[in-house]
């Protein structure tokens, strides 16, 4: 049997979707597929399932320029044909971008593109100017760089473990704020490697704490996923 | 047209970084009304599940009446659902009112809010609903300008717990009922005729009750009561120009109606997360306890090519890979099987599954399971309901022994390895000798499923056993019927244990609290609409939630309002007493009622009537309706 073909779709994820979680996504997304009459190629064996697979988790809150997925198909289509289908079949704000083909067998998303380019909006401390807010914003990065990992809380069952995630081989660009008119902007970029990734919502609302009352990320936005030979 | 109405979606985003499941908030989805469709829209309707998106959005009445609603370019019908208890008590904190998912906007700005009711446990959310709105929680507090306020669904054939809370209820199907009452509001609108005369005008129309405009003789000064031992509620007419009765609609030529409402496809897991085709309404088995089996009657069955083509069509606009083939008894479809292997046909290699959710008990039912199945075999769901013939024959299940024992040995033959069961306690005429057959029964069965597979295979049967406490249901022959007392209750629970397989077989019963709560709104009178009230202002909500269910706060009601939550549920009204639900006319006979109940105390059976000859239940001998079916059934 031919192993078909591996279309790659990048995709966005905007607005209010951006509250999706990761498997409302990946369920949604399968029905854009299934709606587009893309010709999928389904698993063989018990349950049959649409042959799809997905990349590096968005945290909840989170949007995205470029997140992927990778759906083989039994049969050829022109890239533009199929992207065609897709962006008749899917809602503005999740909305796949481009497509191409890749080789069978190519590397997995997260591991073709395990690094996350960020940028985050931040409200700003109340009664201080926006330059100040960065500043004070700036100063609990540096504290935090300086502790050198954040601590988050994980459900295990029915207790709750507390897990210290360390910024080492997970944070590759540190955190830049500049200010804006509607607040502070950070840009920063994490590797995603074996060890597991830096959560970009929980780093930032960390430093969020160490910043002061008021501090609190608004809109996260995952600009970019890149492929390793581009780790800085 | 469109008007522009208050955005809300700007002030609820920060709430939504701290609430459970953002994704049930969302709106958006794929399918959903938008604005831009609706530009010739100004009526404004909203539609009301009062429980969570993920079990709201599931609800197919609801689908049809936003679907009908739209059809019309005049209406822009929305959809709004109650937030859990994280958000509601964020959105008190922050000061904002329930928004409908469509545009975000207040619900306190529609013109029609319209909430069903599709269980007991969920007449506390009706008020939560009302309260976060901002909407008054009495039809009498509203004034000119505010929303009209609608229920309807399964609970409104005993309308009266809720009906201080609504300005009408809807009884019976109301796929024409809804759009016939909003394109008569909006052609009242800027005439100058007052809220109060547009309600008086309104119980004009079929199957629209105003409770408003019915009053309520209760305990001594009930005049057709006074010749009983109880005082009984009487409700009538305030005025000679207003119906006696409300007379339930009924939609005649089902199958010409649309089979494939729009669809909207969901981001959040819903709990019935596929399509769903009602392949049929009604069921006319008679079992005396179900109050769908009598409120839906009589029994309209789609085409086969309706249905095969509404679900191409319905995949196709969706996306979903299985579809269930839903109504109350789907497997007793004339042409069911014919059903199946077309769709088998159809979607052989695509990953489409189909289902079914209620289960013949024979094995004709095994068969169409095995149909549906092919390869995969999950577990299977059999409902004896009662643990002997002679409570079977009671209840009129129509389920022999011998059915029940060859849709296991068939099932298990076939590759069925998890079997459940589901019965009842409580049930009128049951004695201990009943109670100790569902043991006896269960042990029986799991023995037959072990001896129906390899040697090999036989430590992979797998039987649970459910059961529930019988609560007592209007317009059904044990409507008269009280449930049991506590102390009766647990000795039967424990018969029960006592009697039932030591090893092999799981036990799961369902809160009997919950059920004592359930059988005093199904068969209370208006008194019960402020234990609502008070039950609500105590704290619960949610009561259909078992880790929300807050007894507590139904005892501290009771004690404020004198309803006695035990004596209300194991009350028993006398036959010929005037009932509470007495003026709503649900087409069932009150004379095939007590028919049905004379024979359940000789334990005789009723056979179904689309199997053979009618049984005189009154639906199709009183309007012009009859059973609807596309050949002979199997019997």
């Amino acid at each position: 049997m031919s192993e078909g073909f591996l279309l790659r779709v990048r995709y966005s994820i905007t607005g209010r979707l951006a509250w999706l979680s990761h498997l409302e996504t990946i369920r949604s997304m399968e029905r854009v597929v299934r709606r587009a009459r893309l010709p999928y190629a389904i698993t063989e064996g018990f349950n049959p399932h649409m042959k799809i697979s997905f990349g590096p988790a968005l945290p909840v809150g989170a949007g995205s320029n470029g997140e992927y997925f990778d759906v083989r198909l039994r049969e050829y289509l022109e890239p533009e044909q199929a992207l065609e289908q897709l962006r008749a079949a899917a809602a503005p704000n999740l909305m796949p971008e481009a497509c191409a083909y890749v080789p069978v067998g190519s590397d997995a998303i997260d591991v073709a593109y395990p690094v996350s380019v960020w940028e985050v909006a931040v409200t700003g401390g109340e009664g201080i100017s926006p330059e100040e807010s960065s500043m004070q914003l700036q100063t609990a990065f540096e504290k935090l760089l300086e502790q050198g990992y954040i601590t988050i809380e994980k459900k295990k069952g029915r207790r709750i473990v507390e897990k210290k995630v360390e910024f080492e081989g997970r944070l590759l660009e540190p955190p830049l704020v500049t200010f804006g008119q509607s607040g502070a902007l950070v840009n920063f970029s994490t590797f995603q490697g074996p060890a597991g990734a830096l959560r970009a919502d929980k780093f930032v609302a960390e430093a969020c704490k160490l910043a002061g009352e008021g501090f609190a990320w608004r809109e996260i936005t995952r600009l970019e996923l890149k492929p390793a030979s581009e780790k800085q | 047209m469109f008007e522009e109405r208050t955005d809300m979606w700007e002030q609820y985003a920060p709430l939504l970084a701290h609430a459970e499941h953002p994704s049930r908030y969302l709106g958006q989805e794929w399918g959903a009304v938008t604005p831009s469709e609706k530009l010739e829209a100004d009526y404004h309707a909203v539609m009301i599940y009062p429980d969570v998106y993920e079990i709201g959005q599931a609800n197919q009445a609801v689908a049809i009446l936003y679907d009908r609603l739209n059809a019309d370019e005049h209406v822009f019908c929305e959809r709004a659902y109650l937030p859990w208890t994280d958000l509601a008590a964020a959105m008190r904190e922050a000061g904002l009112p329930l928004v409908s998912l469509e545009t975000y906007t207040p619900l306190s700005e529609f013109d029609f809010v319209g909430i069903t009711l599709p269980h007991e446990l969920a007449a506390t959310n009706v008020l939560e609903t009302l309260d976060l709105s901002g909407i008054p929680l009495h039809a009498s507090d509203r004034r000119e300008g505010d929303p009209f306020v609608f229920g309807g669904g399964p609970c409104a054939y005993n309308p009266e717990p809720y009906a201080p809370f609504f300005d009408a209820i809807f009884i019976g199907e109301g796929e024409e009922m809804d759009l016939e009452v909003a394109l008569q509001l909006r052609a009242w609108r800027g005439t100058g005729i007052s809220r109060k005369d547009q309600l008086r005008k309104l119980a004009h129309i079929p199957g629209v009750y105003v409770p408003s405009l019915y009053r309520v003789y209760a305990g001594p000064d009930a005049p057709a009561g006074a010749e009983f031992e109880l005082p009984y509620d009487v409700v009538e007419p305030i005025a000679e120009d207003i119906p006696e009765r409300v007379e339930r609609r009924i939609i005649t030529n089902f199958d010409a109606c649309d089979a494939l409402p729009r669809q909207i496809v969901p981001y959040s897991e819903l709990v019935h997360d596929r399509l769903s085709i009602e392949i049929l309404r009604g069921c006319a088995r008679g079992c005396r306890f179900c109050q769908a089996g009598m409120i839906y009657r009589p029994v309209r069955e789609r085409t086969a090519d309706t249905i095969v083509s509404a679900i191409a069509m319905g995949l196709a606009c969706t996306g979903y890979d299985e579809v269930s083939l839903t109504s109350l008894s789907s497997t007793d479809h004339s042409t069911i099987t014919d059903q199946l292997r077309r769709l088998n046909k159809r979607f052989h290699g695509t990953g489409v599954g189909v289902s079914i959710p209620s289960q013949r008990v024979d094995a004709f039912g095994v068969e169409l399971a095995r149909l549906i199945a092919g390869e995969k075999k999950g577990g299977l769901t059999l409902a004896p309901e009662a643990g002997t013939q002679h409570l079977r024959d009671v209840i009129n299940k129509g389920v022999t022994e011998e059915n029940l024992f060859n849709a296991v040995t068939t099932a298990f033959e076939a590759g069925w390895r998890r079997l459940k069961l589901y019965f009842m306690l409580g049930l009128p005429g049951e004695t201990d000798e009943d109670v100790a057959g569902i043991g006896d029964l269960c042990r029986r069965v799991y023995t037959a499923a072990k001896d129906s597979v390899p040697d090999n295979q036989r430590g992979n049967v797998r039987m649970s056993v459910s059961v529930a406490l019988f609560v007592p249901k209007a317009v059904t022959p044990f409507q008269w019927d009280g449930q049991l007392d506590r102390e009766t209750l647990m000795h039967r629970i424990n018969v029960l244990r006592d009697n039932f397989p030591r090893k092999g077989v799981d036990l799961h019963w369902h809160d009997s609290m919950t059920s004592y709560i359930e059988a005093v709104l199904s068969r209370g009178g208006r008194e019960c609409a402020e234990l609502v009230e008070r039950a609500w202002k105590h704290g619960a909500r949610f009561d259909a939630w078992s880790e929300q269910f807050d007894f507590d706060a139904w005892l501290a009601a009771a004690q404020e309002t004198g309803v006695d939550i035990f004596q209300t549920a194991m009350r028993s009204y006398e036959e010929e007493a005037p009932l509470p639900w007495d003026h709503i006319d649900s087409g069932v006979r009150k004379s095939y009622l007590r028919r049905e109940r004379a024979k359940a105390h000789l334990a005789q059976t009723t056979p179904d009537c689309t199997f053979g000859p009618c049984t005189g239940c009154g639906v199709c001998l009183d309007r012009p309706v009859d059973n609807e079916l596309e050949g002979a059934r199997h019997v």
